[in-house]
């Protein structure tokens, strides 16, 4: 026979029942030819209640995924010493071991013979009675977990230090540690067909709109993937504008920004096995915002604000300002300012464009090089970098001096905005492209280009540019600075539909 | 579907469109030191034309503009007027562009062949206009606040240089400058705004047409009087009108403190991205308008052509810098009179009769779609 031939072999199917059978020997059988073929991780602990006529019981559970002294003082050592009245059987024989003899703290019975699976999976045991067509299910998940830290990639000087782990419920439960409100909700969705990942939206029911939770909650449903390990997937499957760069979905490690986010009107959504909650919708302005921004003094944070926005502006678009200016523009330029960058430029074998591209890349390449290693081995790549091959480059006329310095800005100032920084570095090499072709004029053309995409992006309905275009005073008190907090009375118009109130009255000093 | 602007957003559309490719020129120059005056008889001869337009739309309701069309004027008679001013709005974008490219020829990039930057404002006025009038507003709302504080600051920085003697004798040469300043005007940019009446494409009230279009162009009137008065003082009545940039001139003389200096090239920035905003404008009207003449729902289609004609079309109109100053400053085409005044009264006359036949002129708002 050909391998092309060769049709798939069929499984054992001893079953031909949906629903678990009363003999023992039977749903053994089944579990251990079929469910749970092959599978040696898989534990089948069989004991014997006391008494005259004792009874069979196996317990099964998946070896690792359970807390294992848990089962034992609260399944197994208790059966051990149950003696089971005579004629019990069925549903009634479940309900006694579950009422007056189980002692663990939560149990559900199961008829179904898939459901098993689905349980043993996800870190339960499950107990199987000989004369019992049903399985006793104890909660007792106990894998490995990560402890509540700070996470690494959002560290603060001022503001909680708890971090978002890779539990569902833990990562709920201190969501609702914020927002300790009867209103805030929770629903479930399961997506992957292999992973059968649980995923939360969560939300206000007094300030969202129901018709954004339902939107949400129809495009997670939509997804037919057979596999979810991070909150990355579902990102990338919701999202509106999937040709833009820019990110329509927010994510964040912090359970604080999470509420935060969720008492303004937007969406949480939360990913088994992910530390990222997705928050949606995401306007831009949220990418020049940090939760530092609310726990410092607001003339501070509003500085900070700036200050990110200044970086952007300097990220994206100095290299090619630049560019523009000594090629194009050099009138423009003040008289001792263009006599030095002249004389630097002087030995230089490189047009412009040429030397910005050359250090950009060296620059790139050093940061994706030293972003994934030891911090030591990091740092000495950083110091190579920027010590050997800058200076050497320039004493060896590869590249001007004033090159560096434009360069080297460029590459701190992305650092302020780490949401932006990946899609800075295309529209920057975009805009030098465009000044070395028309000069500031080409520049602008780009420029243009840019925020025509943003003017066309929308979120979840919200256009993306929301409070940048409105001339609203309340609308604004949060975007360009963040405004003392008893003058912020009112929620954002595009997202709080039902309850815009955020304050009943001024309070505070400032009123 | 339709395509709702807030009003906020549709108001400084009207600004930047009026604004536009109209900074740098020398505007009313022949009016001399009165230019002022000039620029203020302008804006009051432009009023009632502004209010008469937002009253026709105003009378159209929450409907969309080819119901509205269609309903007041007729089938026919509406089609036949849409084709009209499908090609003289096309016609001023091929201006708007050709103005914009010869200026940056002329002070930026003198080898470069005009086509490149003809090509590349086209692309992205294709862009802008299948986006819809909606995207566009978001982008003239967002870039309004770059262009107004540029300019307000240049204003702020021209103030030392202003010599106000440059302003009298008042009425020296008597009103016929004046009024003659305030006709080049009214041309040129002030009545183009005609062009917006087939850019929206409904509005949210029966008050908006007027909260949108008569703040609008009093606010870029008064802009332009400051920018042009100011510039005037600076450079002197007569240089002024010899000058192909006199507000460039201007600029060009700042110097603080030896440091910032030649801010020329940030007017010539703000031109570019105002002219962008009305080239767009330009041809968003254009499709729109031919789109409803020949009976299609949608428009976007018709942009890529449109579009893609104005890059020749910049070229046949103006081909020169001098083309764009006679153009400027010398009375426009009769047709211009036409489409920007003659047309829109008689559309009025016809449409507050057909209204009042209706029953329509004095019923109570109606709202188009929610907040």
């Amino acid at each position: 026979m050909f391998f092309w031939q060769r049709t798939k072999k069929k499984g054992p199917d001893p079953r031909g029942l949906d629903r678990l059978s009363s003999s023992l020997e039977t749903n053994l059988h089944w579990l251990q030819t079929d469910l749970f073929a092959s599978d040696e991780t898989i534990v089948y602990r069989r004991i014997k209640t006391s008494g005259p006529k004792p009874r069979d019981c196996v317990l099964v559970y998946a070896d690792n995924m359970v807390k294992h002294e848990y089962l034992s003082q609260f399944v197994l050592r208790p059966l051990l010493k149950a003696e089971l009245p005579k004629g019990l059987r069925g549903e009634e024989l479940a309900r006694y071991l579950a009422e007056q003899v189980i002692e663990a703290d939560s149990s559900e019975c199961i008829t179904g013979y898939s459901q098993i699976g689905d349980k043993i999976m996800g870190g339960v045991g499950v107990l199987l009675v000989d004369g019992c067509p049903l399985g006793l299910v104890v909660d007792a998940q106990g894998w490995a977990k990560r402890t509540v830290t700070e996470p690494p990639s959002e560290s603060v000087v001022r503001g909680p230090r708890l971090g978002f782990s890779e539990d569902l419920g833990v990562n709920i439960s201190l969501v609702r540690l914020q927002i300790a409100s009867p209103n805030f909700k929770t629903r479930f969705v399961q997506v992957g067909e292999q992973t059968k990942t649980r995923v939360a939206i969560l939300y206000l029911d007094n300030v969202t709109s129901l018709d954004l939770v339902d939107e949400v909650q129809r495009r997670i449903e939509e997804i037919t993937i057979d596999a979810v390990l991070d909150s990355g997937y579902i990102q990338e499957y919701i999202r509106d504008a999937p040709y833009s760069p820019f990110p329509t979905i927010g994510h964040t490690e912090r359970p604080d920004a999470a509420a935060a986010k969720i008492l303004e009107g937007r969406v949480a959504v939360l990913v088994d096995g992910s530390p990222f909650a997705l928050t949606m919708p995401y306007l831009l302005v949220e990418a020049f915002q940090a939760n530092e921004d609310y726990y410092n003094h607001w003339m501070v944070a509003s500085f900070h604000r700036l200050i990110r926005y200044i970086s952007f502006f300097i990220t994206t678009s100095t290299p090619a300002i630049y560019i523009a200016l000594i090629s194009y523009h050099p009138q423009l330029i003040p008289t001792n300012l263009v006599v030095s960058i002249s004389a630097a430029r002087k030995n230089v074998p490189f047009p412009g464009i040429v030397e910005v591209i050359i250090m950009g890349l060296v620059f790139e390449i050093l940061r994706e090089g030293g972003v994934r290693l030891p911090r030591p081995i990091g740092q000495a790549v950083s110091i190579v970098g920027a010590i050997v091959l800058g200076e050497a480059a320039v004493s060896a006329s590869l590249v001007s001096a004033p090159m560096i310095i434009v360069v080297g800005l460029t590459g701190v100032a992305g650092f302020v905005n780490p949401w932006l920084n990946d899609i800075a570095v295309l529209f920057r090499l975009l805009f030098v492209v465009l000044a070395s072709v028309l000069g500031l004029y080409g520049y602008v053309l780009g420029v243009i280009a840019v925020v025509l995409l943003l003017s066309s992006m929308e979120s979840f309905g919200v256009p993306y540019l929301s409070t940048m275009t409105t001339l609203v005073p309340q609308d604004i008190k949060d975007t360009l600075l963040r405004v003392p907090w008893w003058q912020m009375t009112l929620r954002p118009r595009y997202l709080a539909s039902k309850d815009r109130q955020r304050l009943q009255g001024r309070g505070g000093r400032g009123s | 579907m339709k395509e709702l602007v807030p009003d906020h957003q549709g108001l400084v559309l009207v600004m930047l469109f009026v604004v536009g490719n109209t900074l740098v020129f020398a505007l009313g120059g022949v009016a001399g030191p009165d230019i002022w005056l000039a620029f203020l008889l302008a804006t009051v001869l432009a009023i009632p034309m502004i209010l008469l337009m937002a009253r026709v739309r105003s009378l159209m309701g929450g409907a969309s503009l080819a119901c509205g069309l269609e309903q007041l004027l007729g089938k026919w008679p509406s089609r036949a007027l849409a084709f009209a001013y499908a090609g003289y709005a096309w016609r001023l974008a091929c201006y708007v562009v050709s103005d914009v490219t010869n200026f940056i020829q002329a002070v930026a990039l003198p080898t470069t062949p005009q086509v490149v930057t003809a090509t590349l404002f086209a692309l992205l006025m294709l862009w802008a206009a299948k986006e819809g009038v909606e995207v566009l507003a978001r982008f003239a709302a967002i870039m309004s606040k770059v262009v107004f504080n540029v300019l307000f600051v240049t204003f702020l920085m021209l103030l030392s240089q202003v010599e106000l003697g440059e302003f009298q004798p008042v009425m020296y040469n008597g009103v016929k400058p004046v009024w003659l300043g305030a006709f080049q005007l009214l041309e040129f940019p002030f009545l183009e705004v005609v062009v917006l009446f087939w850019v929206f494409d409904c509005f949210r009230s029966k008050k908006s047409p007027y909260r949108v279009f008569l703040p609008g162009f009093v606010a870029a009137s008064l802009i332009l009087l400051v920018m042009a008065s100011t510039s005037l003082a600076v450079v002197g009545a007569e240089r002024y009108a010899q000058f192909y940039f006199p507000v460039w001139a201007a600029v060009a003389r700042i110097n603080i403190s030896t440091f910032l200096t030649r801010l020329e090239a940030i007017i010539g920035v703000t031109f570019a991205i105002g002219s962008f905003v009305k080239m767009a404008a330009c041809l968003l009207a254009a499709s729109r308008s031919l789109a409803y003449s020949f009976g299609f729902a949608d428009y976007r289609f018709l942009v890529t052509p449109l579009a893609l004609g104005v890059i020749p079309g910049s070229q046949w109109f103006i081909s020169t810098l001098l083309d764009v100053e006679l153009s400027v400053i010398k009375t426009y085409p009769t047709s211009a009179t036409f489409f920007q005044a003659v047309l829109p009264v008689l559309i009025w006359i016809w449409v507050e009769w057909r209204a009042r036949k209706l029953g329509r002129g004095k019923s109570s708002p109606t709202q188009a779609g929610g907040q």
